[in-house]
C-alpha cells in the first residue's frame, strides 16, 4: 500500500471516462426482428424439406414428403410467431413444439383430439397401434419400405423435432453453421441405408438448404463480419488449403479404414487405377460389382419368355488348384456362334420352346459374352467369338470383349419339372467331362462332413440336390456381402467354402460354390454359372418381327453366381441356393414349402428359406439390402449413436459457445441495467481466464485475480485497461450500495473490454491450452 | 508520576463546548465543506488522507504500511497497540500521528507506580469555594500516548481501558466525557518482560489493531541516520488537518456501505477462525465488529464509499491476530497469529453476488 492514492476510481463513478461514452458501435448483432423471424423460420423449414427429401428410397414414393412439408412448416410457423412476438426464446421454442404436436394430431389423430389440432385421452391410446405399426414395418420390410401411417408419423415427428432442433440452434443459440449437424443426422438415415448413398442431387439439395439457412443468418446478422467486398488474401489460401486437405482425407480415409460395409464408402470400393474390372477373375470382380455403393453400367435385353432370365456369361468348372475358373478352352473352342450347340441342345430347340431375348450390353466388359441359357443362335455380334461346347459360354477372341454390343440370342429352356427330375438317375458312367466332378485331393473335412449330414439317406439326385439347397436356404445361413474381404474370403479358393461352412455367411459366390462342390462330393458333376440375375422390368416394350418382347434392365448389383447340376438325360440344371437373390425355379422349388417353426421366425432371414418365386425378383433393386429389413434398426441405431456420441463430445463447446453468446446477448441489449451487464461481463472474464488456463478461485477476490494476471505481466496497454475497466465495474456492481443513485461506471464497450482480455489470454496461452479451452472448456467445471 | 504533556492541556470545559460542532454543517479548517450531516465528501476525504500519510512520511520513512495502518485505525475510532522491539520508532509514530492532526495530544509514560487518578485525573477540594473540584488526567485529550503499558500495574491498565472502551472518565461518581475523536495508541515491549504486567488478552481485545514496526529497511535507515542526526525531525511537523476534519472523516467512514456479502465473508472469517485446529480461542464477536469499522476505513482510505472482500482482507492480520490465542500444536507446529489469519483468508471464499448472476 502507498501513501499516494489514485483518485480515479473515486472520480470513476461520478464523472465517468470520456472514453467510455463512445457512441453505440455498430457491432452489435442485431436480433432477427420485423419479417427476419419469419425469413429465417421459411430458410430453415425449407432446408429441412429439402435434406427429409433424401428419405425417397428409404419410404417408398414422395406422398409423405406433403405430411413432412406440413409439420415442418407448422414448427417454423411457431418459432416464428414467437419471435415475432417479441416473446422469450424459450417461449418461441415451446411454440414450434405446440405446432409440431398440432400438425402430427392433425394429421393422424384428427379423431381422438379436441378441435382437431389438441391431443385428447384418445389420442394417446391411438399412439401406442401407431408406433407398434411403424416399429413392423421398419423390422420386416425391406427400404424402401412401404409409407403406411405409422412410419409416416413417426418420419413426422422425428424431422419436425430436427427442424426445432435447427431452429433453436440457429436462431436463439445464433450457431447458423453448427444447425447443420441437424441436417446431417437427417441425410445420414438415406446414405446409410440406401443402397446408392445420397446421390448428387439428394446431396446438393441439402447443401442448397444449409447454405439458406447461413445466408439468412448471416443477412439477419447485419455487417459485424469483415466488411463486404473486401476478401483478405488469406481467406483464399485458407479456404482453398481446407477444401484440399478435406478432398484428400475423403480419398484417402476409405483406403485406410476397414468395416465399411455399406453406404458412401463401403470395404472393397477402392480407387480402380486400371479403370473397369476386366472380369479375369469373375468372382472377384462380383464380390466387388456387390459392394460397389454405386450401380453402374445398364444393360437392357428384352424377351419373350414369360418369365424374367438368369443373363449368364460365364461358368467356372475348374477346380485344379483348388479354386474355380474357367476351362482352359483354347483347344475346344468352335466358332460360328450362330449356330451353337450340341446335339442335346438342337433336339430341345425342335421340341422346346424357343425364347428370342434382344441384349444391349453398354458398358459391360468381359471376354464373355452375356447370354441366357442355353444359347443356340447369337446374330448381330462384331468381333470374333467362339463358344465352347461343353459349358455353352461364348467368348471373345483377342479384343473383342462384350462392350456396347447389341444381339439377338435364341435360346431353349429345357422343358424341366419335378417329375422329371425326381426321375433322373445317378450317373454310372461319366458322360460329361472329368472336369466337372473333380474334386482337389486334400478338402476341408468339414465339406464331407456336412455333406454326409445333409444328404443322410437320400440316394436320389435331385432329392440330394434339394436337400442341400434347402440346407443352404436354412435359416442357419444369413446372406451377408460384409464378408470378409481381406482373408481372402472373397476369392475362388476352395478354402473359402469349409470357412463359409463355418461361418454360415457369405453372399452368391460362397452359396454357389459351396453347393457345386457338396454336389461334387455326392457325386453330381457341378459348375457354377456367373452372370447377372434377373433385373427390373422398365416397362418398355420391344416389338420384333410381330412379337412383343418384355423389356428388362441389369446393372452391376444384379452381378450374380448360381450353381447348375447335370442330371442324366435332362442336361445342365440352374439351382438357386442364395437366399435372397434370384428366383427359385419351379422345379428346385421343394413340393410343399415348410411352414417355419414360429419360434424360429425370428431368427429366420426373411429371405431365407423355400419362397415362392418372386414374379420380379428385381422389384429388390439392390443386393446391398438383402438383410436391409433385419439391419435397418440396428444400423438406424449405430447412426443414432454416432451423432449422439458425437454430439456428447462436441457439448462442452456447445454449452460453452452458448453460454457466451447469451450473456453477449444480455449485455448488449439495449436496457440492461449496468450492474447486470457489469457482473456478467466480470463472470464471462473469469470463464474465459478459467478456459485458458488461469482460473480464479473462488477465494480469490476480482483484485487479486487482477493483480495476479497484472503480475504476470501478460497485460499490458489496451488489454490491461480493459481488464482494469472490468474489475472496477465488477466491484461497483457487486459490492456498492444499490440504493443511491451511483451506478457503476458506465461502459458501453464492455463487451469489446471482455474480448480484448480474452484474446489477450488467449495469445498467451499455450496451442493444448487452446485446443482445451475449446473442446473442453474447464469453466464448466470451474469451483463458483 | 511521570506525565508530560506534549501539546498545551485544553480546558475540559471548553472542549466540551466544542462537541456540539460536530451536528451541524460548517466550514473545517482547512475550508473543506462538511456536508449537513457532518460528513466530508470522499474526494476531500482522500486528499486529507494524503495530506497526513505525506506529513508522516516525512519523519517515519519506509513504513508506508504502518502509517497507513495507525490512520485506518484512527479513522475507524478504534485504540492502537503497537508492539515491539525498543528504538524501531513505535513512539515516534504515535507521536507524528497526533502532530498532523491540529487536535490535543497528551502522553504517558506507564511505570509500576502510576495510579489510576493519575490516569484518569482527581477531586480536589477548593477551599476558597467549599466544594470538590475535578482536576481532568492526561486522558482527556483527543490522542493519548500510552507508553509501554504493559509496565503499570493491572489496577492502572483497567482504568485506562474504561476510558477506552466507555469513552468516559468516572471519579467519585461523577462521569466526565471524552470527546471525540478519542484515541489510544499504546506501545509494548514484547521482549523485556521483567517487571511487567502484560496485558490480559480480554483487554487485549479492547484495542481495534496491533502492529508491529519492523525495522526500516537499508535505504530509509541511511536517510535516517543522515537527517536526524541533530534534530528532531518532529519539529517540523505541522498539522495539516484540523479536529472538526478528523469528526467529518470519522463520519463519512462510518457512512461506508458494506454490502451482505461482504458481512456474510467477514462472518465465515469470524467462524473459521474459532473452528481453525491450531486456535484455542477465535475472533470474539466484537472482533468482527472491529474488523468490519477498520475496514470501512481501509475502503475509504482507498478513496471508495463501499468495502471490497479486500479491505477485509488487508486489515484481517492487524485486526485479528493479538486476539487470537494459539494452541500448542501451533507452537511445536512453528506457527504464529499473522500466519494462521493469513491461511484462512486463502481458504475462506470471496462470495461475491456476481458468482451466482441473476441470469
Amino acid at each position: 500500500m502507498t501513501a499516494t492514492l489514485d483518485r480515479g476510481q473515486g472520480h470513476g463513478a461520478r464523472s465517468g471516462t470520456p472514453e467510455y461514452l463512445a457512441p453505440d458501435n455498430g457491432s452489435r448483432r442485431r436480433l432477427p426482428t420485423g419479417s427476419g423471424p419469419w425469413l429465417m423460420s421459411a430458410a430453415i423449414a425449407a432446408a429441412v424439406v429439402l435434406t427429409a427429401a433424401n428419405l425417397n428410397g428409404v419410404i417408398e414414393g414422395w406422398a409423405w414428403l406433403g405430411n413432412i412439408f406440413f409439420t415442418v412448416l407448422c414448427v417454423e410457423a411457431g418459432t416464428a410467431l414467437g419471435r415475432a412476438l417479441n416473446w422469450p426464446a424459450v417461449a418461441a421454442t415451446l411454440l414450434g413444439l405446440a405446432g409440431l404436436i398440432g400438425s402430427v394430431t392433425l394429421m393422424f389423430f384428427a379423431s381422438t383430439s379436441f378441435l382437431g389440432v389438441i391431443p385428447g385421452p384418445g389420442t394417446f391410446r391411438a399412439l401406442g397401434p401407431m408406433v407398434d405399426q411403424a416399429q413392423e414395418t421398419v423390422i420386416s420390410q425391406v427400404a424402401p419400405v412401404l409409407a403406411t401411417p405409422g412410419i409416416v408419423m413417426v418420419a413426422c415427428v422425428g424431422i419436425g423435432l430436427v427442424a426445432l432442433l435447427v431452429d433453436t440452434v440457429a436462431v436463439p443459440l445464433q450457431m447458423p453453421a453448427t444447425a447443420g449437424g441437424g441436417l446431417l443426422a437427417v441425410l445420414m438415415v438415406p446414405a446409410i441405408i440406401k443402397p446408392n448413398s445420397l446421390g448428387a442431387v439428394g446431396f446438393l439439395a441439402a447443401a442448397i438448404g444449409f447454405l439458406l439457412i447461413l445466408g439468412c443468418a448471416q443477412w439477419l446478422a447485419g455487417d459485424d463480419q469483415a466488411p463486404a467486398g473486401t476478401v483478405r488474401a488469406g481467406q483464399f489460401t485458407r479456404a482453398a488449403s481446407i477444401g484440399a486437405a478435406a478432398l484428400a482425407v475423403t480419398l484417402l480415409l476409405p483406403l485406410a479404414i476397414p468395416g465399411f460395409t455399406s453406404g458412401a464408402f463401403p470395404q472393397g470400393s477402392r480407387l480402380n487405377w486400371l479403370g473397369a474390372p476386366t472380369g479375369l477373375n469373375p468372382i472377384v470382380s462380383l464380390g466387388d460389382n456387390l459392394r460397389r455403393p454405386g450401380a453402374f453400367g445398364r444393360m437392357t435385353y428384352a424377351t419373350d419368355s414369360a418369365d424374367p432370365l438368369y443373363i449368364r456369361s460365364v461358368t467356372l468348372e475348374n477346380l485344379a488348384g483348388a479354386r474355380w475358373r474357367p476351362t482352359d478352352s483354347d483347344g475346344v473352342q468352335r466358332s460360328g456362334v450362330e449356330r451353337i450347340g450340341t446335339r442335346s441342345t438342337r433336339e430341345l430347340m425342335e421340341r422346346g420352346e424357343v425364347t428370342t431375348t434382344v441384349i444391349s450390353t453398354g458398358s459391360f466388359t468381359s471376354p464373355w459374352l452375356p447370354a441366357p441359357y442355353a444359347p443356340t443362335e447369337v446374330e448381330g455380334l462384331s468381333g470374333n467369338w467362339t463358344w465352347d461346347p461343353r459349358t455353352l459360354a461364348i467368348r471373345g477372341t483377342g479384343n473383342t470383349t462384350s462392350a456396347d454390343q447389341e444381339y439377338t440370342v435364341r435360346s431353349v429352356e429345357p422343358a424341366l419339372t419335378r417329375e422329371g427330375l425326381e426321375s433322373a438317375e445317378s450317373i454310372d458312367a461319366p458322360v460329361v467331362d472329368d472336369i466337372f466332378t473333380e474334386l482337389p485331393d486334400s478338402m476341408p473335412d468339414i465339406i464331407e462332413e456336412t455333406t454326409a449330414g445333409v444328404l443322410d439317406g437320400l440316394t436320389e439326385p435331385y432329392e440330394q440336390a434339394m436337400a442341400i439347397q434347402s440346407y443352404l436356404r436354412g435359416p442357419d445361413f444369413v446372406y451377408s456381402e460384409e464378408a470378409p474381404v481381406d482373408g481372402g474370403y472373397d476369392q475362388s479358393g476352395f478354402d473359402v467354402v469349409g470357412a463359409f461352412l463355418e461361418e454360415k455367411s457369405g453372399y452368391c459366390t460362397h452359396y454357389a460354390s459351396t453347393m457345386a462342390i457338396m454336389a461334387r462330393t455326392a457325386g453330381i458333376p457341378s459348375r457354377i454359372a456367373v452372370g447377372y440375375a434377373p433385373g427390373d422390368e422398365t416397362g418398355e416394350v420391344v416389338d420384333m418381327d410381330g412379337r412383343e418382347l418384355t423389356e428388362y434392365e441389369i446393372d452391376s448389383r444384379d452381378a450374380h453366381a448360381w450353381p447348375e447340376l447335370y442330371f442324366e438325360n435332362l442336361g445342365w440344371v440352374a439351382f438357386e441356393p442364395t437366399p435372397g437373390r434370384g428366383a427359385v425355379p419351379d422345379y428346385a422349388q421343394a413340393e410343399v414349402a415348410p411352414v417355419p417353426d414360429p419360434a424360429e421366425e425370428e431368427n429366420l432371414n426373411p429371405r431365407a428359406g423355400p419362397t415362392l418365386p418372386l414374379p420380379s425378383a428385381g422389384a429388390e433393386p439392390e443386393a446391398g439390402t438383402g438383410t436391409a429389413a433385419e439391419s435397418l434398426a440396428p444400423r438406424l441405431w449405430s447412426a443414432a449413436g454416432v451423432a449422439a456420441l458425437l454430439l456428447a463430445l462436441l457439448s462442452p463447446m456447445l454449452l460453452r459457445t452458448s453460454r457466451t453468446r447469451k450473456r453477449r446477448t444480455q449485455l448488449l441489449a439495449p436496457a440492461v441495467p449496468e450492474r447486470q451487464s457489469a457482473l456478467l461481463a466480470w463472470e464471462e472474464t473469469l470463464d474465459v481466464a478459467a478456459d485458458y488456463g488461469a482460473p480464479s478461485a473462488p477465494e480469490e477476490s476480482a483484485r487479486a485475480f487482477h493483480q495476479r494476471l497484472a503480475a504476470s505481466g501478460a497485460f499490458e496497454g489496451a488489454p490491461a485497461a480493459a481488464l482494469e475497466r472490468l474489475r472496477t465495474g465488477y466491484e461497483h456492481a457487486a459490492y456498492a450500495n444499490p440504493q443511491t443513485l451511483a451506478q457503476p461506471p458506465a461502459n458501453s464497450r464492455r463487451w469489446e473490454d471482455v474480448t480484448a482480455v480474452a484474446g489477450r489470454l488467449k495469445a498467451r496461452s499455450s496451442w493444448q491450452q487452446r485446443l482445451l479451452g475449446r473442446f473442453l472448456p474447464q469453466s464448466l467445471f470451474r469451483r463458483r | 508520576m511521570d506525565i508530560q504533556q506534549q501539546a498545551a492541556v485544553s480546558d475540559p470545559a471548553r472542549q466540551a463546548g466544542a462537541g456540539g460542532a460536530t451536528a451541524a454543517a460548517g466550514t473545517a479548517t482547512n475550508g473543506q465543506v462538511i456536508d449537513d450531516v457532518g460528513r466530508l465528501p470522499l474526494v476531500d476525504f482522500h486528499e486529507a488522507c494524503g495530506r497526513i500519510l505525506s506529513a508522516i512520511n516525512t519523519v517515519i520513512d519506509g513504513k508506508e504500511e504502518a502509517a497507513r495502518l495507525a490512520l485506518t485505525v484512527l479513522l475507524a475510532q478504534g485504540h492502537l497497540l503497537v508492539e515491539d522491539v525498543p528504538g524501531v520508532g513505535k513512539t515516534m509514530l504515535a507521536k507524528t500521528l497526533a502532530r498532523t492532526i491540529d487536535c490535543s495530544v497528551h502522553r504517558i509514560q506507564f511505570t509500576p507506580d502510576l495510579l489510576p487518578s493519575d490516569v484518569t485525573g482527581v477531586s480536589i477540594y477548593n477551599q476558597d469555594k467549599h466544594s470538590f473540584e475535578f482536576r481532568p488526567g492526561p486522558v482527556f485529550a483527543n490522542i493519548v500516548i500510552g507508553d509501554e503499558i504493559n509496565r503499570a500495574s493491572a489496577k492502572t491498565q483497567s482504568a485506562l481501558l474504561e476510558c477506552m472502551e466507555e469513552h468516559q472518565v468516572t471519579v467519585d461518581g461523577r462521569s466526565y466525557r471524552l470527546e471525540p475523536p478519542f484515541m489510544v495508541v499504546a506501545t509494548q515491549n514484547p521482549i523485556e518482560m521483567e517487571g511487567t504486567y502484560p496485558l490480559p488478552e480480554a483487554q487485549r481485545d479492547r484495542f481495534m489493531a496491533r502492529i508491529s514496526m519492523g525495522y526500516p529497511d537499508q535505504r530509509a535507515e541511511m536517510d535516517m541516520l543522515e537527517n536526524h542526526q541533530s534534530t528532531s525531525p518532529l519539529a517540523d511537523v505541522r498539522p495539516v488537518v484540523g479536529v472538526e476534519d478528523v469528526r467529518a472523516m470519522v463520519a463519512t467512514v462510518q457512512d461506508v456501505y458494506v454490502s451482505p456479502a461482504v458481512k456474510e465473508y467477514t462472518v465465515n472469517i469470524g467462524r473459521a477462525t474459532r473452528e481453525h485446529p491450531y486456535l484455542r480461542l477465535g475472533a470474539s464477536p466484537r472482533a468482527l465488529l472491529q474488523l468490519l469499522r477498520a475496514a470501512k476505513a481501509a475502503a475509504a482510505l482507498d478513496g471508495r464509499d463501499f468495502v471490497l472482500p479486500d479491505d477485509i482482507a488487508a486489515v484481517s492480520e492487524a485486526v485479528l491476530s493479538h486476539r487470537l490465542m494459539l494452541d500448542r500444536k501451533a507452537v511445536t507446529a512453528g506457527e504464529d497469529a499473522p500466519g494462521i489469519v493469513a491461511s484462512i483468508l486463502a481458504k475462506v471464499p470471496v462470495h461475491g453476488e456476481s458468482r451466482r448472476p441473476a441470469v
